[in-house]
This record gives C-alpha cells, sequence and structure tokens, in this order.
C-alpha cells in the first residue's frame, strides 16, 4: 500500500511538473500538428497514391517520439540538481525503483502528450491507423519507452549528460528519423551504407510496420518493431542495473 | 563604446566556441551529414543539391537561436544585471551578442562550405562564394529572428520551442526541402511572405546558372526582412527595458 501510495505520488509529480513546464509539453504535443498540417498542405500534390496528411500524419507523431529523451534527460537533471535522489534515498527509495517508476511516469506522460496529434490526425486529416488504432498508439509508445530507458541510462553514466544530448538532438534525431522518411518517403537502394543505416533507424521500421499494416493488412513488420523496441527498453533498463550494482561494489 | 562591446564580444566567443564547442561542431556537422544522405540519394543521375542546402538554412536557423540562448543564460544566471550595472550600456550589450552569433554564423556556414569543397569534393551546382552571400544574408535574417525571440521571452525552454516552430515552419513553408513551385496557390502566396523563399529562390537562381548580379532583388528581399525583425527585436527589448526599469 505504501509502495503504491509513494508511486502514485511521484508519477503524479512527473505529470504535474512536466505541464506546469508548458514550453515542452506544448512542443511535443502541437509541432507534430503543425508540421503535419504545413508538410501536408506543401505537398498535397506531390503524392500519388497515398495522400500526403496521411503519410505525415504516421511520420511526424513517430518522429517526435524521439525526443522524449529531453523530457527525461531535463527532470532527471532537475532532480539530481535539487537534491531529490538524496531524499528518496533517505524515503528508503532506491535509485533502481526511482528509475522504473520514472520510465512508467514518462511513459504515461508521452502517451498524454501524443493523444491530441493522434485524435487531430485520425479526425481532422483522416490518417487511418490501422483496424485497431491502439494497436498502432501502443507502437509509438513502445519507442517512446526506448527514448525514456535511453535517457535514464544515459543520465546515469554519462556526467556531461548535456553534450551528449546536444549530440542526440542535433544529429542523431535529424539523421535517423531523416532515414526514416520523416520529411518525405526516401529509396536508398542506389548506397548500400545508406541503406544499412536507413535498416537501424528505430523510425523507419515503426513508419514501415504502420504503413505495412494499414494498407495491406500485413502486421509482420510492426511485429518485429515492437519486439525490437521492447527488447532494447529491456536491455537499457538492465544497463541501469548493472549501472547500479557497479556503483554499489564501488560505494 | 568599441571597447566594451570588444570586451563582451571576447568573452562571448570564448564562452560559445570553447565551452559549447560541442554544440556547435554538431550544429556544423549534421548539414553535411544531410548532404551526404543526399548524395548517398542521388539516383538516375539527378543531384540533391537543392534539397542540401536547404536543409543547410534549417541548420544555420537551428544554430543562430542556439548562440543567442546565451542572452538568455545571463539573464537566469543575472550575470546580465551585473554587466549593466558596470558602465556597459543595453546596447552594447545586445551589440556584442549580436556580433558574437554574427562571427559563429559565418564561421559555420565556412565550415560547412570547406567541407563540401574540399573534403566532401562535392559539386553542388552552385559556386561557393555566390553561395556564401545567400547563405549569409538568410543567416542575417536567422539572427534578427533569434534577437526577436530573445526579446519576446526570457525563458530558455520557451525559446527552444520557438526556435523548432520557426525554423521547420520557416523551412517546410519557405520550400527548403520542396519546391514552392510544387505547392498549392494558397501556400505559394503565403511562402512570399516567409524569408527563406527568397533564399531558395535565389539558389534556384545560382543553380539555374543565374551570376550573383542577378538575384539581388532576393537579397534586398532578405536584407528587409532582417531589418524588420531587428526593428521590432529593438522595439520590444526597449519597451521591457524600460518596464524592468521603471
Amino acid at each position: 500500500m505504501n509502495i503504491m501510495r509513494q508511486v502514485l505520488m511521484m508519477w503524479k509529480r512527473i505529470i504535474i511538473g512536466n505541464f506546469r513546464k508548458t514550453p515542452w509539453t506544448i512542443f511535443l504535443s502541437f509541432l507534430p500538428i503543425f508540421l503535419m498540417i504545413i508538410l501536408g498542405m506543401t505537398t498535397k500534390n506531390s503524392f500519388t497514391g497515398i495522400s500526403s496528411f496521411q503519410y505525415y500524419g504516421v511520420v511526424q507523431i513517430t518522429f517526435m517520439a524521439l525526443y522524449n529523451i529531453t523530457t527525461c534527460v531535463n527532470y532527471v537533471k532537475e532532480d539530481e540538481r535539487i537534491g531529490v535522489l538524496y531524499r528518496l534515498r533517505m524515503a528508503r527509495i532506491s535509485s533502481l525503483k526511482y528509475y522504473i517508476i520514472n520510465l512508467f511516469g514518462f511513459l504515461f506522460l508521452s502517451a498524454l502528450v501524443t493523444l491530441p496529434s493522434f485524435v487531430v490526425s485520425i479526425r481532422f486529416l483522416g490518417t487511418k491507423w490501422g483496424n485497431v488504432p491502439a494497436f498502432s498508439y501502443i507502437c509509438i509508445l513502445s519507442l517512446s519507452a526506448v527514448m525514456i530507458s535511453f535517457g535514464l541510462l544515459l543520465t546515469k553514466i554519462v556526467n556531461n549528460v548535456w553534450s551528449i544530448l546536444d549530440i542526440i538532438n542535433t544529429i542523431i534525431i535529424p539523421f535517423m528519423s531523416y532515414l526514416g522518411g520523416a520529411f518525405g518517403p526516401n529509396s536508398f537502394d542506389s548506397s548500400p551504407v545508406l541503406k544499412l543505416l536507413s535498416n537501424m533507424s528505430l523510425v523507419k521500421w515503426l513508419n514501415e510496420g504502420i504503413f505495412s499494416m494499414v494498407y495491406r493488412n500485413d502486421y509482420s513488420i510492426i511485429i518485429i518493431s515492437l519486439i525490437i523496441n521492447l527488447s532494447l527498453t529491456f536491455i537499457f533498463m538492465m544497463g541501469l542495473v548493472i549501472g547500479r550494482e557497479v556503483e554499489n561494489k564501488l560505494c | 563604446m568599441l571597447e566594451h562591446v570588444w570586451l563582451l564580444l571576447k568573452n562571448n566567443l570564448k564562452n560559445n566556441l570553447l565551452k559549447r564547442y560541442l554544440s556547435f561542431i554538431c550544429m556544423s556537422i549534421s548539414p553535411i551529414l544531410i548532404v551526404i544522405l543526399f548524395c548517398g540519394m542521388e539516383t538516375k543521375g539527378v543531384t540533391h543539391g537543392r534539397t542540401a542546402l536547404g536543409f543547410l538554412i534549417m541548420f544555420i536557423f537551428f544554430k543562430a537561436f542556439s548562440s543567442m540562448e546565451r542572452v538568455i543564460d545571463d539573464r537566469y544566471y543575472n550575470i546580465y544585471g551585473r554587466i549593466l550595472t558596470s558602465s556597459i550600456k543595453v546596447y552594447e550589450y545586445y551589440l556584442a551578442s549580436i556580433l558574437c552569433a554574427t562571427v559563429i554564423m559565418v564561421f559555420q556556414i565556412l565550415v560547412c562550405l570547406f567541407s563540401l569543397k574540399y573534403i566532401l569534393r562535392l559539386n553542388l551546382g552552385v559556386g561557393y562564394i555566390n553561395l556564401f552571400i545567400v547563405l549569409f544574408f538568410i543567416g542575417m535574417v536567422a539572427l534578427s529572428v533569434a534577437t526577436l525571440g530573445i526579446c519576446i521571452t526570457s525563458n530558455y525552454d520557451k525559446l527552444n520551442v520557438i526556435s523548432y516552430f520557426i525554423s521547420m515552419g520557416f523551412s517546410i513553408l519557405g520550400g527548403c526541402y520542396f519546391s514552392v513551385q510544387d505547392m498549392p496557390l494558397v501556400v505559394q502566396k503565403i511562402a512570399c511572405f516567409i524569408p527563406t523563399t527568397w533564399a531558395m529562390e535565389g539558389i534556384d537562381k545560382l543553380l539555374l546558372g543565374y551570376r550573383i548580379n542577378k538575384i539581388w532583388a532576393d537579397i534586398l528581399m532578405m536584407i528587409l526582412f532582417s531589418l524588420t525583425f531587428f526593428v521590432l527585436g529593438v522595439y520590444i527589448a526597449r519597451k521591457s527595458e524600460r518596464i524592468r526599469v521603471n
């Protein structure tokens, strides 16, 4: 009972704390809508067979899921700065428990933040998400889970996390999302290196999975993508456990 | 006055290039990676130079905002207040910040163009000096927009959000990813009020083999846009400074 109370308190803190920091929440909620609309409008004449709103409705939401890493790192670093971690340790909440609660808390936050763009894409832009839209939504959340767990791991193992975050935000996310088709449909058949890189992009698998599910009723790619995402989340969380054990031994 | 500006400029440059060097490197490398990506995608002899340059413009906007973040940092840590209690004037402080951002932006453009020409040995189909001129002027627009941004808000997170909306909005509507001519008529009309449209139009003309003197109208439009944003920024800054003093 006590544990449940602690978990609920921490989740409340994550969700209310982040909604109070409105700019970043607005960013994650409304930038995909903004991009879906303007990219859909500007490329209306360039798409054949599939509507531009259908394409960008999917790829912009998956693209924004990558930015969950920033929210998560900002929050944990702020907690470190104001000494929340020490206070939690005094309250006998282990750092591992803190990270696991944070993972689910941020996942819930991500679900709330993605919801407006998801609803707008269905209601106003006519984006199709397959027979069961909730399944697509869960798959998008699995990508968020990878980014959140990776962010948590970074805060644990890297001292100067801001520099790494700079690299992630300005190089890795744009590059991977570009390879995944966030700015337009791509073909990398002419370059084997780029084809290999694009196959390493989680966004590409998710986008392709959603499109093949919607248009060909083929669930195989989306299930592979879901398994990859969940496995990566598990690996990153295991990294946190190992990091904690090493830290305990050093202490 | 010059002594104060030089002192502040030196300090800002030291902070931006030595302490935040990673951000600078990232912002310079990203467009190069995108260019490599485009060249890797080259199919049927069609070069994607235009879109690669469009992405470079987007990153110039991002870097302009990131360089001006220093002002927000100064306000947050009360360095701004301490600087202004000395004999340094408000305009000297802003001038130094803008000059610092200009130097960084020029450096970023040069690093990109140098890497494209001498390291990657790419032929984008445009003369590199002409390209530098167009990119410099769009860089000035980016700086004026960033100046307006820091005058509107004193919150780091808000500035980040503004930077994403403006950089991506301007890039898409200005035809950095897709040509404006392929867009619907309504969007084409809106695009006339976006500064990046004029930069891309200039680049398009250069790609068609026009000389730099044939694109003076596009450069003039960019200068007008940057002046408008600067004046608007100065007006808002003066107003907020007056409130702060009162």
